[in-house]
């Protein structure tokens, strides 16, 4: 599916919505590309605190307690 | 003709009747004639000619446009002021009222701003010298799939994308478990929200605030926070800068996937 940019002009007020092209494409994946980066080091970095705990042998809630 | 109330006028044939027939030195009585008045005129007294009556503006032939005010521009001495521009606001000078932009004032900038499932939102033409910083009212905003972030960039003239050199923080903050922050360093563009709702039952809305974009070259500073009630939680979107110094003249949104929303655009002088 083609992808959409929405473009809203203060000066005239009018909003037009038009086919991307292929520079705005390859702009807005940038966006996507850097998100799943993002996304996957959260679950990395959720997946090393869940081990980290478990090495612990203590609760997420226990470590909050911890560290006041 | 002598002073004081003339009693009898009598006519002969052939006798023309003048002002001098009938003005009187005391000033007690004199003849205007009606043609020498301009439309809407109105009678008044003149103390300077010994109180005979003369032609005078009325406020009918003063106010000569629509939202002209009537006003005193010295003692006794009525004036027409103009209306005013939009968002303009009465104020005083010089003794007079006059129209002025109004002081730390919260304006609307054009129409509410809805978008439904595009990849991007452009605002365009929106940062001038007229404000000196800008409120963006997030209304909604949803994503085609949930989870992904919300994303911003700035426009400048062209208008054309500034693709790179962001730095920003946004700290989400779930109603339960723990609380992370996404950083952007030198990124293609800023992070608002790393955990977008999708659903447009769900509330997801919020505020930023843009600084640094008013109409001069600047590296602009921009926070705010967003709350997202489908993912349960709420993120302070702890600020950051383009990090290129530019005069900027929009922005534009976009998402992990699709956008949809509504957002309104107020600038603060």
């Amino acid at each position: 599916m083609t992808k959409q940019i929405g473009i809203y002009d203060f000066e005239t007020d009018q909003q037009i919505v038009r086919d991307m092209t292929p520079e705005e494409i390859a702009e807005h994946e940038l966006g996507v590309e850097l998100d799943i980066q993002l996304q996957q080091e959260a679950v990395s970095k959720e997946a090393e605190r869940d081990a980290l705990l478990s090495k612990l042998g203590i609760t997420a809630d226990e470590a909050k307690l911890l560290l006041g | 003709m002598a002073a004081g109330w003339p009693t009898k006028v009598s006519y002969a044939d052939g006798d023309v009747f003048s002002a001098a027939n009938i003005n009187d030195t005391n000033g007690t009585i004199n003849y205007i004639d009606p043609t020498s008045a301009t439309d809407k005129q109105v009678l008044t007294r003149d103390a300077a000619s010994g109180g005979k009556v003369k032609w005078a503006d009325s406020p009918a032939n003063t106010l000569t446009a629509t939202g002209d005010l009537y006003y005193a521009s010295a003692a006794n001495t009525p004036a027409r002021l103009a209306i005013g521009s939009t968002n303009q606001v009465l104020t005083v000078a010089g003794g007079v009222p006059t129209w002025a932009a109004g002081s730390s004032t919260f304006t609307k900038i054009g129409s509410t701003v809805t978008f439904s499932n595009v990849a991007s939102q452009t605002f365009d033409n929106v940062f001038s010298s007229t404000y000196s910083s800008y409120w963006i009212n997030i209304e909604y905003i949803y994503l085609a799939t949930a989870g992904g972030s919300l994303q911003l960039q700035l426009r400048y003239a062209g208008p054309t994308t500034q693709i790179s050199g962001y730095y920003s923080n946004s700290f989400n903050m779930p109603y339960t478990g723990a609380n992370a922050s996404t950083q952007v360093n030198g990124g293609a563009q800023t992070i608002l929200q790393s955990n977008t709702n999708a659903s447009g039952n769900s509330i997801g809305a919020g505020n930023f605030w843009f600084y640094g974009v008013n109409g001069v070259s600047k590296d602009p500073y921009y926070t705010g926070s967003i709350v997202n009630s489908a993912a349960a939680s709420s993120v302070l979107f702890n600020g950051g800068t383009s990090g290129t110094a530019r005069t900027y003249t929009g922005f534009l949104l976009k998402g992990a996937t699709n956008i949809t929303g509504s957002v309104s655009v107020y600038g603060v002088s």
